[in-house]
């Protein structure tokens, strides 16, 4: 994929490990961006914690299966896990086709707002993915 | 020239040997520990992906008969089966290791081709085999995977060295169940050994030379022989008791998936082809495929490659016929009598039958 196909939002925030984040009111949706999944390749399993865990900023919420790799999901934002998303523990291949949309991952109650000025917007987080695609070619 | 910690582990049993894993990966992550690469040895075992469910790639019954070991790894991939003729390689590094891509792909490539030069020592012409296997002549000698954890990556695999294919397939639950002997000998074909190659067993420090020579050739490594620290042997008798728990071997993973066994035989003009295909209608994938029949494919290798691209492909029949129309123009197949529309249907007919074999 070329940096220019890159989707990247407006009306989320962002942080560097990929992920979006959709804040409303005390509560965010959180989903891997369009970067993030590319970069992935092909998700085969996705494991997310169960509904009412606390997670801290930086914890492993959850792991991730392409081409025999495992990775981590680590929370952009401390909370507590409200909401799964049923679809993509189902089908996780919905977090490649529709990232910012059907394939969002958690719903989490969030701790504290001040976290989310820590956040890049879309022109910042356009600028880490170009920095980010350059270093790799 | 960077250094490089070397580790050659003894024997160890499969529980111990997948902590390990997560010790040494640790310690890496946390800055303890020079850049190591471990050596690994095993009594026989199952030891399957971190996602996998284990109910659903063991034959449990052979298992508990024999008294053997399943463990679980922390990396991804399938079910595969150790024993003493064959070994483990494992790299622990540092994300920002220069000389290794970060790109998955390209860190694949670049790391089983230094195993690939490393064999070449041995006298054996082996190949990467996209997206992580590493093959002779089709037939696989090794399996890759890997994981990470925050800074620190970790990449490992197998070599077959003299390898007991019939104790693999009487261990796992493989798409081959229900065939007769003449299709699983055809199976026992997409595997090889050092031995088969090579005629002989190397020794085990012939092989580990040749592997650390690759390594030294494409990355520019030294290697200096060492041991765990204190600290990570303290770690590795703690991580041990939870690798050898319940919990962690059959414990409830919370992925959704399934496993059924279906067979199919359909009748192109050129013969017929006989598609025994392992479906995860969970998560809508073809897990494996064995297609055999009484075709003739060039180069012969084709049906194996076929296999290898339909591995965790989606089941979706539209999809299937699109990687298998893929498969077929990207490459030069000749199979008298069998085109691409006919491999797909079959491929597409086996999904469909509403027999479940396992």
């Amino acid at each position: 994929m070329q940096y220019a196909e890159m989707k990247i939002r407006e009306d989320v925030k962002y942080d560097r490990n990929n992920f979006w984040i959709r804040p409303d009111g005390a509560s965010a949706l959180i989903g891997l961006t369009e970067y993030g999944q590319w970069v992935i390749g092909d998700i085969l399993y996705l494991e997310l914690d169960p509904e009412g865990k606390a997670e801290a900023k930086g914890d492993r919420f959850g792991s991730i299966e392409s081409g025999k790799w495992v990775g981590s999901l680590i929370s952009p934002v401390s909370g507590r896990i409200l909401q799964r998303n049923p679809v993509v523990l189902e089908n996780p291949n919905k977090v490649n086709s529709s990232p910012y949309d059907e394939g969002w991952l958690i719903k989490v109650e969030l701790e504290t707002n001040d976290e989310l000025g820590t956040f890049l917007d879309g022109e910042e987080y356009r600028s880490f993915v170009k920095e980010q695609m350059d270093r790799e070619l | 020239m960077k250094n490089w910690r070397l580790i050659d582990s003894k024997v160890l049993s499969a529980a111990e040997n997948m902590a390990l894993d997560r010790v040494l990966l640790d310690s890496r992550s946390r800055g303890l520990v020079p850049d190591t690469l471990l050596f690994l040895e095993f009594t026989p075992c199952a030891l399957v992906g971190y996602h996998q469910s284990v109910e659903l790639e063991v034959e449990d019954l052979y298992w508990r008969k024999h008294g053997n070991e399943i463990n679980r790894r922390i990396s991804g991939g399938g079910a595969i089966y150790m024993d003493e003729g064959t070994m483990g390689w494992a790299l622990f590094a540092d994300k920002n290791t220069s000389g290794i891509p970060r790109d998955l792909d390209e860190m694949y490539a670049s790391i089983c081709n230094s195993v690939v030069i490393g064999l070449s020592k041995l006298g054996v012409e082996a190949k990467f085999r996209p997206k992580n296997d590493i093959e002779v002549n089709g037939r696989k000698i090794s399996g890759t995977g890997g994981t990470e954890h925050a800074s620190s990556f970790l990449f490992h695999g197998s070599l077959l060295i003299d390898f007991n294919v019939d104790t693999m397939v009487r261990c796992l639950k493989l798409p081959i169940k229900k065939l007769d002997d003449k299709q699983v000998q055809s199976f026992r074909q997409r595997v090889t050994s050092l031995r088969e190659i090579l005629g002989y067993v190397p020794e085990m420090r012939s092989i580990k030379k040749a592997l650390l020579e690759g390594f030294t050739e494409v990355f520019g490594i030294t290697f200096v022989p060492g041991d765990m620290t204190d600290g990570e042997e303290e770690m590795l008798r703690k991580e041990t008791r939870v690798f050898s728990s319940e919990e962690w071997i059959r414990g409830g993973r919370r992925v959704p998936q399934s496993s059924e066994l279906k067979i199919n035989d359909y009748k192109a003009p050129g013969g017929l082809i006989r598609v025994s295909v392992l479906l995860d209608r969970t998560r809508k994938r073809i897990k494996s495929t064995f297609i055999t029949g009484d075709f003739f494919a060039y180069p012969e290798r084709s049906i194996l490659d076929l296999e290898a691209c339909l591995r965790n492909s989606s089941c979706l029949e539209q999809d299937v016929a699109a990687n298998v129309n893929r498969y077929f123009s990207e490459n030069d197949i000749r199979i008298p009598g069998v085109d691409a529309r006919d491999m797909s249907t079959a491929v597409c007919q086996a999904i469909s039958v509403s027999r479940s074999m396992m």
